[in-house]
């Protein structure tokens, strides 16, 4: 075997299926990869288009959360208790207080 | 009590001032409002008793949420201890049947129907905020709960993967795995959904 095929059937050892590559995607916006992590996604991804998309697609979604996150840190309150569910929790807790 | 600048309770008002507030807030964290509306009564409750823990230092509203984050752990705890049901996803293994194929030729590879279609998540267009909150919050809802527990605090309230397996008792590598669990299922789900 020439330099060029010993290359080839080492890279083609050391490609990485497109599982690891999806687990590496995410574990890339927790951690920072190691060099044969990196190198292993990034070849990955220029021969595969659907990971390529999935990349996005999870950048996309931090992006999403990250607004959404956004929404609610001014103490904005979507969510309300129903009218019955208040009563009844401020019954609980006068009975509480005054129990005492 | 304190004197000065202190802040002081006033346990009459509470739920009036801080129950939607704090509903929100667990309903943010546990994506089920009946879970919220208990866990904000036992909040209250806990805090009536521990009105003498009370030192003055911090307002009303951040003690009690206090004691209501605490309360959310503990069910979070509870719901990743409880692990039959959750064995396949605390685990170290990235692989995962229901999204790749792990026989024949196409071994590790998408399976077709779980693969994605395009570059983007979000549809054309502007999306309006209460739009992308009620698909993520049906999404994150859809998580089984020990995902949605590792996901809501690495992702909203921004806690430490060394947080995260302190509070729940795993691995740095389990909670990467149920993170990309997580995303795998959240993206399947915002795009079916959505786009």
């Amino acid at each position: 075997m020439n330099v060029g095929q010993r290359m080839k059937v080492y890279m083609v050892e050391k490609m990485i299926s497109c599982d690891k590559a999806g687990y590496l995607v995410s574990k890339s916006k927790e951690t920072k990869l190691n060099c044969r992590e990196k190198i292993g996604l990034r070849i990955h991804l220029v021969t595969c288009l659907v990971c390529r998309q999935y990349a996005s697609q999870i950048n996309d979604l931090q992006h999403m959360v990250y607004r959404y996150k956004n929404q609610y840190t001014d103490g904005t309150v979507v969510h309300m208790l129903t009218d019955e569910t208040r009563t009844s929790m401020k019954e609980t807790v006068e009975k509480e207080m005054t129990g005492k | 009590m304190a004197k000065g600048k202190s802040h002081k309770l006033d346990p009459g008002r509470w739920v009036d001032q801080y129950a939607d507030y704090l509903f929100n807030y667990a309903v943010v964290r546990l994506s089920d409002p009946e879970k919220a509306a208990d866990v904000v009564q036992e909040t209250f409750l806990s805090a009536l008793k521990g009105q003498h823990t009370f030192r003055g230092n911090s307002t009303e509203k951040t003690w009690l949420t206090s004691i209501l984050k605490r309360k959310i752990i503990d069910i979070y705890r509870k719901n990743s201890s409880n692990r039959e049901s959750n064995l396949q996803d605390i685990t170290d293994s990235f692989e995962d049947n229901d999204y790749f194929d792990y026989y024949g030729i196409k071994k590790g590879h998408w399976k077709e129907e779980k693969m994605p279609h395009s570059n983007s998540l979000m549809p054309e267009g502007e999306v309006e905020n209460n739009e992308l909150r009620e698909i993520l919050e049906k999404c994150i809802a859809a998580l089984p709960e020990n995902l949605a527990a590792v996901f809501v605090m690495k992702m909203i309230d921004d806690a430490t993967s060394e947080e995260i397996c302190k509070e729940l008792d795993i691995t740095p590598s389990n909670v990467w795995v149920m993170m990309h669990r997580a995303r795998l299922k959240l993206r399947g789900c915002i795009e079916s959904n959505w786009i």
